[in-house]
């Protein structure tokens, strides 16, 4: 289903969205654009423009258009899964525990979410919601969600998701996908939920002719984009050059700071650790980000099988581009670039592949 | 909507506890959990966390978990009182798959604390004995003192053949001194399907003898130890080359992981 709206539109779906959900969306915070909650309908950043690079990131006020933005630095595993989750609280009374897990039941909806952020929750719920052990407090978070997809108008010097398997065709499970045409706006009803949303607001529907300007629209963003990566054979490629004595030139330049880990959008690894009281009655099991980068992370009792940046670098970059096809059938890189923005060290990820494959 | 959490805990009863040596403890816990043979299990202790400790042997609701007292949650069996209530969840991970040992012979080697984790393999060995043929357990440990189920090796060595050789000589030990790779050098190897548990490099060495003595690493099961935290396969702490050892594993067939194994720091 296709409808047009105006601004007036747009800021009646996003009041709509709030009467049911908590929504998040993009605004201007520290400078750079985050998904935060509870943001005024006149605090999303329309009109900015961003610039990123290597270890570089501006933001510029322009345009006079909306959605000139590009995906904020922050990702939407940060609201599903956040830093810091308490899994389960332990109580202790008389040498017995009791357990209370915490199963968050919030309604979420994100309001301007890229494709490749949409493809990266898609990613994510392979890793959480596999067959043999769902994750419930994913799954909770997961299903009383609403997405509103927005289509990028130009690509940033960081961004690759075209070769990462993030195809314009496709809406990743978002419930209305939103086209900004020239002061208006398409917006596309994709599932049941989204169509009941659009519904509601007695919305003009779309002409052929606005669903074709969309689409040349959205063609046109391809030849915007400046990097590219070659992906056939590339776990074939990157396991062949396992040890490839070039890991250790990344090696010397990384600083295993864990930036582009917090920055990826699929990213998962976690830490379970115990925050208890002082009078000892009460323990907390707090899931809390962790990073294949940090020192200890693959100690196994006092060995440390990744002892070494290197091989710590290795096994992130592996991991991404080679030993998730593996696991998962896809990549778990989806080419957003913010891995390259924010690393203090300019280490480049689709640089750096693109060489560990040819060598 | 009613989704199992894997991080629940169940409550489980200490019902004998065994000293197995100066470091290392048995217990035999009554509980819901139902394992089968090569899984492993998550032990919550309070306040310190869980640690992944494999089932040793299992029957009627009972499972024996060896436990070497190395770290914060470990050191928690120091104290373990029978009667006593302990906490854990699973079980985890995939198993030995010893049925395709069937009409064949069978080597099991173990390394140190390995052998909690063949224990149970090798008693559903014996008590399926006639489905194998020659069946040889090889079992290698540091010193006399480390030397775990003494009270076990009469009884096993009346239905398969049981070595044990310790790494250095002692007054009390009247076996085998040296490698458990000396012991691989005197059995007869012909075509058997191989089950190892052992450290890393005591895997690879025994690995390469078996491979010049012509054995297929596709007929080699190994059980790994990595870090599981979640044991589900979304901490990412155990992940090996793209494995996820608490998954996809514990066991896994040599030839599929000898890739990665045999690399450095993967």
């Amino acid at each position: 289903m296709f409808y047009i709206i105006d601004v007036k539109g747009l800021e009646s779906i996003y009041g709509s969205l709030k009467e049911t959900f908590h929504v998040i969306s993009p605004t201007l915070k520290d400078g750079i654009l985050l998904y935060s909650e509870d943001v005024d309908f006149n605090s999303l950043p329309f009109g900015y423009t961003q610039m990123e690079g290597p270890s570089f990131y501006q933001l510029l006020q322009s345009s006079g258009r909306y959605f000139t933005y590009l995906r904020p630095s922050n990702t939407l595993k940060y609201f599903l899964r956040s830093p810091n989750m308490k899994l389960l609280t332990v109580k202790r009374s008389n040498g017995e525990l009791s357990f209370e897990y915490h199963i968050n039941h919030r309604k979420l909806a994100f309001f301007d979410v890229r494709r490749c952020d949409l493809k990266a929750l898609q990613t994510l719920d392979n890793v959480y919601l596999n067959d043999r052990f769902p994750d419930p407090y994913y799954r909770s978070l997961r299903e009383n969600m609403f997405l509103v997809g927005v289509d990028c108008q130009t690509a940033s010097d960081v961004c690759f998701c075209h070769c990462m398997g993030v195809y314009l065709e496709d809406s990743y499970g978002a419930d209305i996908f939103i086209t900004e045409l020239d002061g208006r706006f398409l917006v596309t009803a994709l599932s049941k939920k989204g169509v009941e949303l659009v519904e509601k607001l007695h919305i003009k529907k779309a002409s052929v002719e606005d669903i074709q300007k969309a689409k040349e629209k959205r063609e046109g963003l391809l030849s915007t984009f400046k990097k590219y990566l070659d992906t056939k054979d590339l776990k074939e490629n990157l396991y062949r050059n396992i040890e490839h004595p070039y890991w250790e030139e990344i090696g010397k330049r990384c600083l295993s700071c864990t930036n582009c880990t917090q920055v990826c959008p699929t990213c998962f690894c976690f830490d379970i650790k115990e925050v208890n009281s002082i009078e000892l009655d009460l323990s907390e099991r707090v899931v809390s980000w962790d990073s294949c980068f940090n020192q200890t992370f693959a100690t196994v009792h006092k060995f440390n099988i990744r002892d070494t940046i290197t091989s710590r670098y290795r096994q992130w970059l592996m991991h991404k581009m080679a030993y998730w096809q593996d696991q998962f059938g896809e990549f778990g890189c989806v080419g957003c670039g913010r891995c390259i923005t924010w690393c203090p060290a300019k280490i480049d990820i689709q640089v750096e592949t693109a060489k560990l494959r040819e060598l | 909507m009613n989704v199992q959490n894997p991080y629940s805990l169940v409550k489980g009863k200490v019902v004998k506890v065994h000293r197995e040596n100066y470091n290392t403890v048995s217990v035999l816990v009554e509980s819901d959990i139902k394992p089968e043979v090569g899984q492993y299990v998550m032990f919550y202790t309070f306040g310190r966390g869980e640690a992944p400790i494999t089932v040793a042997s299992y029957q009627d609701g009972m499972s024996l978990h060896t436990v070497r007292i190395v770290g914060d949650v470990t050191g928690y069996f120091q104290h373990i009182q029978e009667e006593g209530t302990v906490y854990l969840r699973g079980p985890y991970g995939n198993t030995w798959g010893f049925e395709e040992a069937y009409g064949r012979d069978v080597i099991i080697i173990s390394g140190g604390l390995g052998l909690a984790a063949t224990r149970w393999l090798m008693e559903k060995i014996i008590q399926n004995r006639d489905n194998f043929k020659v069946v040889y357990s090889l079992y290698g440990s540091k010193s006399f003192q480390d030397l775990l189920y003494k009270e076990k090796y009469n009884i096993w060595a009346r239905e398969i053949d049981f070595r044990v050789t310790v790494g250095t000589p002692d007054p009390a030990w009247t076996g085998r001194v040296g490698m458990i790779t000396q012991l691989l050098e005197d059995i007869k190897i012909e075509n058997p399907s191989i089950f190892i548990c052992g450290p890393d490099p005591m895997v690879k060495a025994v690995v390469d003898i078996l491979s010049s003595k012509g054995v297929n690493k596709r007929e080699i099961k190994v059980s790994l130890e990595r870090h599981m935290k979640c044991s589900v396969g979304t901490c990412g702490h155990c992940m090996f080359g793209p494995f996820f050892v608490c998954k996809d594993g514990p066991v896994f067939r040599y030839s599929d992981i000898e890739y990665f194994y045999t690399k450095k720091s993967v």
